[in-house]
């Protein structure tokens, strides 16, 4: 008997996006490592994320085999970011096709918009899922424009002017030294 | 940020209504494949005589349950979820007829991914999207109009071990079959009449505004809040009327099916934590702060909140309104609802009149509520501050 994965030689081929998978990837990571940075810097991120517990992790990813990011709170309540999704995250947060992912990806949309539409699926404890959706809002307020925060968040968190740009710079110079940890790095 | 250029809708529930709806139970069963059905219900339901009538009404056939588990309590937990689960396999079943309001509905749901998945961790199945596949032979009969839980794709279960509500979203949970009878109603009181009625409304609000509205979930939802409108007070009135009771239950499963496709928003929010902190039953939160949501989002769905008028009032009194008045006229006409039903049944109007809030609750109720997953699809923001406003304007 054929093997059940012999497939027709006329059967269609998936069509690959790799600049969307790419781009895709890249923006995962840099969404990563700004989220660890923000967490040690600015007070509200740190405050919206102080009740998750040391352990616990969170993954974003791409679905079905897309790139994934996750990140951990490390033992002195220092979030991390750890690289790829595990198998099982504390919280998942899974945008469910390509097309989902570059939407939010490109801040077209916002992750609530396209989780009201079924193109972000969560699994895990949803109040901590809601307070790292808050968190991420901080974070994007932080790294991008006012134009294109006022697309994606349904409201702009009034971070003072000074201080927010002031953080903007430190992100953005702490981007490339924020990549991410080993396991025995965790206790950080 | 509202675009509405993909949706999803998905009701594969087959439902059975009438008044004689309850007859076609074991047809129902026979086929899903199942022969030896867990009933799961409460005491309230036993008590009320509502499993006799269901037997009453197949009793010319051979519908024959394999085991009765009517422990389930108003704010049920996953210790009960799992009792039922060891019922169901230690009598051998093999499908579950959920005889109930909410509580019931959910711990069936959670009940019927136990015992298809394996297990006694509900927690590894909690969030959106964790539970796939099919799940086993599952038939609802609500014994409330208001909850829409037989069609959802949602369940709610308290964590007993750590004390916080678990929320299950996924089309796996949906149920095979719902039986929309009103011998299953007729039996409510007003009070509990009233409140599950707004309940209903609120579900089918919610859904037409918030973010994951679409043209389907709406066609439901409008025809939901027009039945509720003209029907509720009525039957509050006279809770015999076979056909409102019959009307109000079929409004309430539009409702579900509305919700279930574009989900709920802030009333939901302020609802499930009030309930949470203060034990206030879910009806009568909803009715409370219904109004009140409506007013905070009208900045952002004024237009959308204008076209309630139409399912509310009717034709006449839509087109006589003006295009800017027509958003505050829908929140006077639930207010004025809630006036009646609180004439008719009691129905509170304020938090203070619950007799089950006190003022210093309402910090936690803020923190808790900001919390709920519901808030994600509201189209306003709302902090902790907001939320603690709200509170206190319906306190």
């Amino acid at each position: 008997m054929n093997s059940i994965k012999q497939t027709s030689h006329n059967a269609p081929k998936p069509r690959r996006r790799p600049f969307a998978r790419s781009y895709a990837r890249l923006a995962l990571g840099l969404v990563g490592r700004a989220f660890a940075v923000a967490q040690r810097i600015d007070p509200e991120v740190r405050r919206e994320l102080s009740g998750l517990p040391r352990g616990f992790s969170f993954a974003l990813a791409v679905h079905p085999h897309g790139p994934s990011i996750c990140l951990r709170m490390g033992d002195k309540g220092r979030l991390s970011y750890t690289g790829p999704a595990p198998e099982r995250p504390d919280v998942l947060m899974r945008l469910q096709n390509m097309s989902s992912a570059l939407a939010v990806l490109t801040f077209s949309k916002s992750a609530f918009e396209v989780y009201a539409r079924n193109g972000l699926a969560v699994s895990g404890d949803l109040p901590a899922t809601m307070a790292i959706i808050r968190a991420l809002g901080l974070v994007e307020t932080l790294l991008l424009p006012r134009a294109i925060v006022r697309r994606v968040l349904k409201r702009v968190p009034p971070i003072p002017a000074l201080r927010k740009h002031a953080e903007r710079l430190a992100i953005y110079l702490a981007l490339p030294f924020a990549g991410p940890r080993k396991e025995h790095d965790y206790a950080a | 940020m509202q675009r509405n250029d993909y949706f999803e809708f998905h009701n594969p529930v087959k439902i059975l209504a009438g008044k004689s709806a309850l007859d076609a139970l074991p047809n129902e069963l026979e086929r899903l494949g199942s022969h030896r059905p867990l009933i799961v219900a409460d005491k309230g339901v036993r008590a009320a005589g509502l499993i006799d009538v269901v037997m009453k009404a197949t009793g010319e056939s051979n519908f024959e349950p394999a085991a009765l588990f009517d422990e389930v309590p108003p704010d049920s937990g996953t210790r009960t979820a799992a009792a039922a689960a060891r019922l169901y396999r230690e009598t051998c079943c093999d499908g579950i007829v959920a005889i109930g309001g909410g509580s019931v509905i959910d711990t069936a749901k959670a009940v019927n991914v136990l015992v298809t998945k394996g297990g006694d961790d509900l927690v590894a199945y909690s969030g959106a999207g964790a539970i796939t596949g099919r799940l086993s032979p599952f038939i609802v009969i609500p014994t409330t109009a208001g909850t829409g839980s037989e069609c959802t794709l949602v369940a709610v279960v308290r964590d007993d071990d750590r004390g916080r509500k678990l929320l299950f979203v996924s089309a796996s949970l949906l149920p095979d079959a719902a039986i929309i009878d009103p011998r299953m109603t007729l039996t409510l009181p007003p009070l509990v009449t009233a409140a599950t009625g707004m309940d209903a409304l609120t579900h089918a609000i919610e859904a037409s505004y918030c973010l994951g509205k679409n043209p389907l979930s709406d066609s439901f939802a409008e025809r939901a809040i027009e039945i509720v409108a003209r029907r509720l007070a009525a039957v509050t009135r006279t809770p015999s009327d076979v056909d409102g009771r019959l009307e109000l239950a079929l409004a309430s499963t539009m409702a579900g099916i509305a919700f279930s496709n574009s989900m709920v928003g802030l009333v939901h929010s302020l609802g499930h934590a009030t309930g949470a902190v203060c034990h206030v039953h879910h009806g009568v939160a909803m009715s409370i702060f219904l109004p009140h949501v409506l007013e905070y989002n009208l900045n952002r769905r004024g237009a959308e909140i204008g076209k309630l008028l139409l399912p509310l009032a009717g034709p006449e009194a839509y087109f006589s309104t003006p295009d800017g008045k027509r958003p505050h006229e829908a929140i006077a006409r639930i207010r004025a609802l809630q006036e009646e039903l609180a004439a008719l049944a009691g129905l509170p109007r304020r938090l203070s009149e619950t007799g089950k809030v006190k003022r210093e609750d309402l910090d936690e109720i803020a923190r808790s509520a900001v919390d709920d997953a519901s808030l994600a699809y509201n189209p306003e923001e709302a902090d902790i501050a907001d939320c603690r406003a709200l509170l206190e304007h319906a306190y």
